[in-house]
């Protein structure tokens, strides 16, 4: 029969697991309910020692609770809020907490289904759990709760200056592994900066910086990572062009963002984690409308856009969005043109949603026209440095832009357009042109001029020419960044924006409205592969993922158990849930020590009752008996006498007479005597 | 057992020769202790932990804990493999499936004889000293006088065994072979071959430990459970019975030769009676007379399962050849015993019952269970010699054989009929039966289901 071994190793383990549970207790401020699961250890400990010593009396192993407790962790694991700027700390507490449950499952049955194992993996982890973020002045307990647990397990007879030769030992190592350690803290810099560089490429969309680069998107044409998918747009019908940024300045290769927003957006309501900004009040909302009507039949029309790289803070929207929903952010910047800025303040990826107006259908009285005021011309969109005026007039000659050859401002956006078909070949490299050249004060080395000359280059450098050469006809324009012509997939229900498809075009001010003006001509040769079935089908599973934890981080439904989680830490705040968690306890032991006692009572009082009673009987039929001359022997059992009484029964069959009287006596005799044999001595 | 049940037991747990991945498992199971295996998965646990920020706890832990392998392993060579420890003489008791079994083996440290625990993997200069010292004082250099926490475990076997991580003994050098008991627990009934019997001694920490092997072989039978036969008078009914009821009646078998009293049971002579021995305790009891007969009854097993509905009887159909074949034994007329087409050699007629049932059971335990895949084919029955006397076939489908006198098929009743059927209800619960190729004494239909005792 196999028991416990109860020796200064079983308490040491014992002592260890109560240390690990008041440990993750106190961690994450639940104190009552660590001392509570070391009680339950202290307990288990003492029954396991004693009363259940031997395996086979542990109660077995049940995998229904162990397995159970997974679901309403698990739950509340995936809706637990994340926190500004690390980890909300009951995403570290749920699973210790389940560890610790498990634990205390293994040990109450141990060796009868639980093992060992578990218990020393469980134990070690939940002491672990409860080092997240340590509390001041707390190592060493942790210190302590891993003695016990090495001591707990240790090999038993074991002379103990052999454990003194195995700390020196491990000493010895953990001196070794600090000086690596330290040596490559020293060094690292020599193997860090290369992989900085491919860090930077790989985690970052390039060339939407508030100061752009020309020839930056270069790196998203060329590099290894062009077909990565920066944006998922939930909509199945995506506007064509999805503007980051609108650019004011250029000077010497560089592009600048305006000085000047035309607006300060302020959140105007909140979904769940995000913040709403309206162009207009109540634009993505009807007017006077309760809540519910407008969840039912929303104004303007919702649509995520989930960012996978870092972005530089600028919502992507199409144009003619009358509203942005982002997280944690508490302000956006809205500059003319549509340009949104403010996002990723922190320095963390975010998603965030636009909202525009479908149609004429919607847009009753005009609600969803943005307001003048974010569309007026500025000074801005007219600016021009005067060391490209003898550049931008030569391509206004040959291009023959000049005023007294064009009759309206729509035929001189069509001759450049033209001009650039005819002349121009889209490159991914501008011969001749290194990296920094923009800076050089020589005008014939500026990126513009030696593209102009070579006749070759990409979107940013033809919307740059086009703009300048705008500005100086005096049409007011605008450098536009983002991402254009979306992959579309039948049946998908989004639109993805590779690397690839970032894009450089032109906001032009003519005939009284802002129009788009692209002057790329079209790429001969593709930007990589088409995407294999198998990287369709991927891709599609992956954003559908991601669509799903969206709406299980964040949709509406959240609310409610927001309002849960509100209403439970209000009740654990209070004392009466601990009052009446006391009482119940207190309650429990007292009924179950009562039925413990009742029945004890009851059982001895039911065996005598059941003596008497059949004494009783056998005394009454065994008097019966009597009378016919049939008694029992001194020694002779009752079964034997039962016996004789049958056969005697038997033999008088044939005397009709005699039997008539006594047949009902006699056979209700033999039965209480085969029923005293058969149930006397049961219990 | 449903045939969901059994199709998913017969789904190989474990592949038939161990590759890489299996290898790694044994050397986690062989040279890790329970808080081992649990502090080994701490450091991935750990590692990932480390990822959460805030939790730079997680990364002390995990250096730790890596510190602490590292010594342990210097550990484990310094204090565990050092010894020289001898597995000897491991005797394994067959068990009825479901039960525990027990094996016992004496273990010695430093003991002369463990030249044997040497084993193959040390060289052969090392070999020569040790049996130079084994020669000269019989005990050997080196290694610790004496070994606390040895355990005696059982690896690599099949997976419907577990081995109870049991108690632990002491060994000293002093006290020579000691005897250790481990246990394990079975499922299914089987023959198993015990790959690795095998000595553990921790190293200091209680976390690793080194096993060492006995050398010989070793293999645990698992018995099926015998249905308990409780009367068989289909046996002899009917004109197919004829041949059998001689063997029942002792009057045309007895012999002259006086062996002892024993209580009466259902068809012996009247004339045999004790007639003190029944005055004296109320009960029938008979005297009993050495038999003259010839080899009595011949028993078949047939394993022939063609399809899955059949395969998944085979293991009711050995225990009820099991109960059979008891039932025949006590009573001594239990001739032949074949499995197939192979005879099983139950020892002489003279020899002790005990060793008959012994026999009878390891043969039934050999069977090898059925496989999803394959399935041995029906073919009519040849035995090496035609056989003399009256044959019983217990198999899982009805068949025609013109060399036996009698049918139990093993199968699914349909519900509502009794757990064993009378011949003449066989046809009425069993749809394909055969009617018109048999007598309805010839063959008995018994549902598969049945675990207990039964009337046949």
């Amino acid at each position: 029969m196999k028991k416990e071994i109860v020796d200064i190793r079983y308490w040491a383990k014992i002592l260890f697991l109560m240390l690990a549970s008041f440990n993750l207790g106190h961690t994450f401020e639940v104190t009552i309910l660590g001392l509570a699961f070391a009680v339950y250890f202290a307990v288990i400990g003492f029954v396991n020692a004693t009363s259940r010593r031997e395996f086979f009396k542990r109660p077995s192993y049940n995998k229904i609770p162990a397995y159970g407790a997974i679901v309403p962790l698990a739950l509340y694991w995936v809706m637990t809020p994340g926190v500004e700027g690390g980890v909300n700390p009951l995403m570290v507490f749920l699973p210790g907490l389940y560890l610790l449950f498990l634990a205390a499952l293994q040990e109450r049955s141990r060796g009868n289904g639980g093992y060992e194992a578990f218990v020393a993996f469980d134990g070690v982890a939940v002491l672990l759990f409860g080092f997240f973020m340590i509390p001041k002045g707390w190592a060493p307990v942790g210190f302590v709760g891993l003695l016990l647990a090495v001591f707990a397990y240790s090999r038993r007879g074991t002379a103990w200056y052999k454990y003194l030769l195995f700390v020196l030992l491990i000493i010895g190592l953990a001196g070794i592994s600090y000086g690596g350690w330290r040596y490559w803290h020293n060094h690292r810099s020599q193997y860090g900066a290369e992989w900085a560089a491919e860090y930077e490429l790989r985690e970052r969309v390039m060339g939407f910086d508030p100061v752009a680069v020309l020839g930056s998107f270069g790196s998203n044409y060329n590099s290894k990572y062009n077909d990565q998918v920066v944006l998922r747009v939930w909509d199945t019908l995506p506007s064509k062009y999805l503007k980051a940024a609108s650019y004011e300045k250029y000077i010497a290769g560089i592009w600048k963002l305006p000085t000047k927003a035309v607006a300060k957006m302020e959140p105007a309501y909140y979904q769940v984690d995000y913040a709403v900004f309206e162009t207009a009040d109540s634009v993505t909302r009807m007017v006077g409308e309760s809540v519910d009507v407008v969840a039912a039949q929303p104004f303007a029309r919702q649509v995520w856009v989930q960012s996978t790289l870092k972005n530089f803070g600028f919502v992507f929207a199409p144009y003619g969005a009358v509203g942005f929903a982002a997280r944690d952010v508490d302000s956006l910047h809205y500059y003319a043109g549509g340009m949104v800025q403010g996002l990723n303040s922190n320095g963390k990826r975010s998603d965030w949603h636009y909202f525009v107006c479908d149609g004429s259908a919607v847009n009753v009285g005009g609600k969803c026209d943005l307001p003048d005021s974010l569309l007026a011309v500025s000074d801005g969109d007219l600016l021009l440095s005067d060391r490209y005026l003898p550049l931008l007039d030569s391509v206004i000659n040959t291009m023959g832009l000049r005023s007294d050859f064009v009759e309206s401002q729509e035929e001189i956006l069509r001759k450049m357009l033209a001009f650039f078909k005819d002349n121009f070949t889209y490159s991914l490299q501008v011969p001749g042109l290194s990296r920094w050249q923009g800076s050089s004060s020589d005008p014939s080395r500026d990126p513009l001029a030696v593209f102009w000359r070579t006749k070759q280059g990409f979107c940013e450098y033809y919307a740059t020419l086009a703009t300048l050469t705008l500005r100086r006809v005096g049409i007011p324009a605008r450098y536009a960044t983002g991402f254009a012509n979306p992959e579309v997939v039948e049946g998908r229900p989004y639109a993805i924006f590779r690397r690839k498809h970032a894009h450089s075009w032109v906001e032009a001010f003519v005939d009284g409205r802002w129009v788009i003006f692209d002057p790329t001509p079209p790429m001969l040769t593709p930007l990589g592969n088409e995407p294999n079935w198998f990287a369709v089908k991927w891709e599609g599973l992956q954003g559908r993922a991601a669509r799903l934890m969206h709406f299980l981080k964040e949709g509406e439904w959240r609310r409610t158990v927001d309002s849960w989680q509100n209403y439970t830490q209000k009740i654990t705040d209070g004392m009466a849930i601990y009052v009446a968690l006391a009482l119940a306890f207190v309650a429990f032991i007292f009924l179950k020590s009562r039925n413990v006692l009742k029945n004890r009572q009851k059982k001895i009082v039911a065996k005598s009752n059941n003596a008497i009673l059949w004494s009783k009987k056998l005394e009454q039929s065994e008097k019966e008996l009597a009378r016919l001359g049939l008694r029992r022997d001194a020694g002779e059992t009752v079964g034997t006498f039962a016996k004789r009484v049958q056969a005697y029964f038997e033999q008088m069959n044939g005397d009709e007479v005699k039997l008539k009287a006594q047949r009902e006596r006699i056979s209700a005799a033999i039965k209480v005597l085969e029923d005293y044999e058969s149930c006397r001595w049961r219990r | 057992m449903s045939f969901f049940s059994w199709f998913v037991n017969s789904i190989p747990r474990a592949p038939r020769r161990a590759g890489l991945l299996m290898r790694v498992y044994y050397l986690w199971q062989e040279y890790f202790t329970p808080a081992g295996r649990a502090a080994a998965a701490l450091f991935p646990l750990s590692m990932a932990l480390g990822m959460v920020p805030g939790f730079w706890a997680a990364w002390v832990f995990c250096g730790l804990d890596f510190l602490l392998f590292l010594g342990m392993i210097l550990s484990l060579f310094t204090s565990c493999k050092f010894n020289y420890v001898s597995v000897e003489n491991v005797i394994v008791t067959p068990v009825y499936e479901g039960e525990v079994a027990k094996i016992t083996a004496e273990v010695g440290v430093g003991v002369a004889v463990a030249l044997n625990a040497a084993g193959k993997r040390r060289s052969a200069k090392r070999l020569a000293r040790i049996a130079k010292a084994a020669e000269g004082r019989g005990f050997l250099k080196g290694g610790h006088e004496r070994l606390d926490s040895v355990q005696l475990a059982s690896y690599r076997m099949d997976p419907s065994l577990s081995w109870i991580d049991g108690e632990v003994a002491t060994v000293t050098k002093a006290g020579g072979l000691k005897k250790i008991e481990c246990e394990i627990q079975t499922k299914n009934r089987g023959a198993y071959p015990l790959k690795k019997v095998a000595v553990n001694v921790p190293e200091i920490m209680g976390m690793m430990q080194w096993p060492f092997p006995f050398q010989g072989s070793a293999e645990l039978l698992v018995y099926p459970r015998p249905i308990a036969v409780k009367e068989f008078p289909f046996l002899t009914s009917g004109a197919s019975g004829v041949v059998f009821a001689p063997l029942l009646m002792p009057s045309l078998t007895r012999g002259m030769n006086f062996v002892g009293v024993r209580e009466y049971r259902e068809g012996d002579a009247l004339r045999d009676l004790h007639h003190k021995a029944f005055a004296r305790y109320g009960r029938p009891f008979t005297k009993e007379f050495e038999t003259e007969r010839g080899a009595g009854a011949i028993l078949v097993l047939d394993t022939a399962a063609p399809s899955f509905s059949e395969r998944q009887h085979l293991e009711a159909a050995i225990r009820l050849t099991a109960g059979i074949g008891l039932w025949l034994l006590e009573r001594n007329i239990l001739g032949r015993f074949f499995i197939d087409d192979e005879e099983i050699s139950l020892a002489s007629a003279g020899a002790a019952e005990g060793e008959r049932k012994k026999n009878l059971m390891d043969a039934l335990a050999r069977i090898p269970s059925a496989n999803l895949l394959n399935a041995k084919k029906p073919a009519p029955w040849s035995p090496a010699a035609r056989p003399m006397d009256p044959v019983l076939r217990i198999g899982l489908f009805a068949k025609e054989e013109p060399l036996v006198h009698k049918h139990v098929v093993v199968t699914r009743l349909k519900k509502n009929a009794p757990a064993a059927v009378s011949p003449a209800s066989a046809d009425r619960n069993y749809e394909k039966s055969s009617s018109e190729k048999f007598s309805s004494d010839k063959i008995l239909y018994v549902d598969a289901k049945t675990s207990g005792g039964m009337s046949l």
